[in-house]
C-alpha cells in the first residue's frame, strides 16, 4: 500500500537517467514546484493516455476497432474519440455507398419516389453499382 | 405518415445532435435504445466533469421517455458493446438502424439490416420540406462528415431541389 494511494496497491519502477536528463527534472521540479516523483508519475499517466489514444486511432484506421470499441480502448467518450479521429483526418463517416443504401432505405421505409431518383444520381455520378432493383434486365 | 421502428446507435445520435436534427426523429420514428448505447452516450471520463452536449440531450430525452430502452435477447458479437446490442436489436426486432459508424453499417448492410445515417436523414427531411436547402446545407456542414459524403449528399440535395423548383438554389455544389 502507499500512504500517497492507500485504497490502491501501488508499484515501483526503477528507470534510468543521464546526467543532463537528471538536471533538466531537477530544474522542471523546482521551476513547478513539485517533488521530482510527482513530475515523472504526471508525465508517465500523460504518455499513457497519449499511447492509448494514439493507438486506438491506428486500430481504427486499420478496421480492427469499430468507433466505441475504439473510445474503449482511449477510455475517451465515443464523440471525443469521433473528434480524435476527424482531427487526424482518419475517416468514419459512412461510405458514398452507404449513404446512397442510406437514402434508398429511406424512400422504400417512406415512400419517397424523389429520394429514389436522388440516390440514382448519386450512383450515377459517384459511379457507383446502379441499384439492383433499378438495373436494366 | 407511419413511423417505423428503429434502433438508435451513439454515432448517429451523436452527429444527429450536432446538426440539430434530432427533434425530427420522433416524426419518422418510434425510438429504441439499448442499455449499452445509453451508457456509451452518457459515458463521462473520470477526468472529466459534466457531459457534452450530445450526452446532455440524449439524457434530457430518456429521462422525457421520448425513447424506449430496450435490449436484445442476443447481442451479436462483431464490435464493441453499443453497436452489438444496437444491431442485435435491429436483427431481432426487425428495426431499422440509425447508425454513422462505417465498419458497423457495413457489416449489418452485408447482414440485410436496412441501415441509416445522419447525413441520409438530412437529405429525407429536405425532400419533406422539413428543412429549406440551405438549411439542409448548413446541417450538413455541422455533422462533419468527409468531403466525399458532402458532395453526395449536396448532388442529392440538387436533384430534389430541380424536382422541389427550387429556382433560387445554387445547384453547383
Amino acid at each position: 500500500m502507499s500512504t500517497l494511494y492507500p485504497d490502491v496497491t501501488t508499484v515501483s519502477r526503477k528507470i534510468q537517467l543521464t546526467d543532463e536528463e537528471d538536471k533538466q527534472l531537477r530544474q522542471l521540479s523546482q521551476v513547478e514546484h513539485l517533488p521530482e516523483d510527482v513530475l515523472l508519475r504526471k508525465w508517465i499517466l500523460d504518455g499513457l493516455t497519449h499511447m492509448r489514444l494514439e493507438r486506438a486511432c491506428t486500430l481504427y484506421q486499420r478496421g480492427q476497432l469499430n468507433l466505441s470499441g475504439a473510445a474503449h480502448y482511449a477510455r475517451i467518450g465515443v464523440e471525443q474519440m469521433m473528434h480524435e479521429l476527424t482531427r487526424r483526418g482518419i475517416e468514419h463517416s459512412p461510405s458514398v455507398e452507404q449513404f446512397v443504401d442510406g437514402l434508398e432505405t429511406l424512400a422504400d421505409l417512406f415512400d419517397k419516389d424523389g429520394l429514389r431518383a436522388a440516390a440514382a444520381e448519386v450512383r450515377k455520378q459517384e459511379g457507383l453499382q446502379p441499384h439492383k432493383d433499378t438495373q436494366p434486365s | 405518415m407511419n413511423k417505423r421502428n428503429a434502433v438508435l446507435d451513439a454515432s448517429f445520435w451523436i452527429n444527429a445532435h450536432h446538426s440539430g436534427v434530432v427533434d425530427y426523429l420522433p416524426d419518422y420514428f418510434n425510438l429504441f435504445v439499448p442499455t449499452q448505447v445509453i451508457q456509451e452516450v452518457e459515458y463521462t471520463p473520470p477526468d472529466v466533469d459534466q457531459l457534452t452536449s450530445a450526452g446532455e440531450s440524449f439524457r434530457s430525452w430518456r429521462q422525457a421517455g421520448q425513447f424506449e430502452c430496450q435490449d436484445p435477447v442476443r447481442p451479436v458479437d462483431w464490435f464493441h458493446a453499443g453497436e452489438n446490442a444496437a444491431i442485435g436489436l435491429a436483427q431481432e426486432q426487425g428495426y431499422v438502424l440509425l447508425i454513422d459508424d462505417q465498419a458497423p453499417y457495413h457489416l449489418a448492410k452485408a447482414r440485410g439490416l436496412r441501415a441509416i445515417a445522419s447525413v441520409d436523414f438530412i437529405v429525407l427531411l429536405y425532400a419533406d420540406n422539413g428543412l429549406s436547402h440551405d438549411e439542409a446545407r448548413a446541417r450538413l456542414a455541422k455533422s462533419g462528415p468527409a468531403s466525399h459524403l458532402k458532395r453526395a449528399a449536396a448532388i442529392a440535395l440538387a436533384v430534389l431541389a430541380r424536382q422541389r423548383g427550387d429556382r433560387d438554389v445554387n445547384l453547383v455544389s
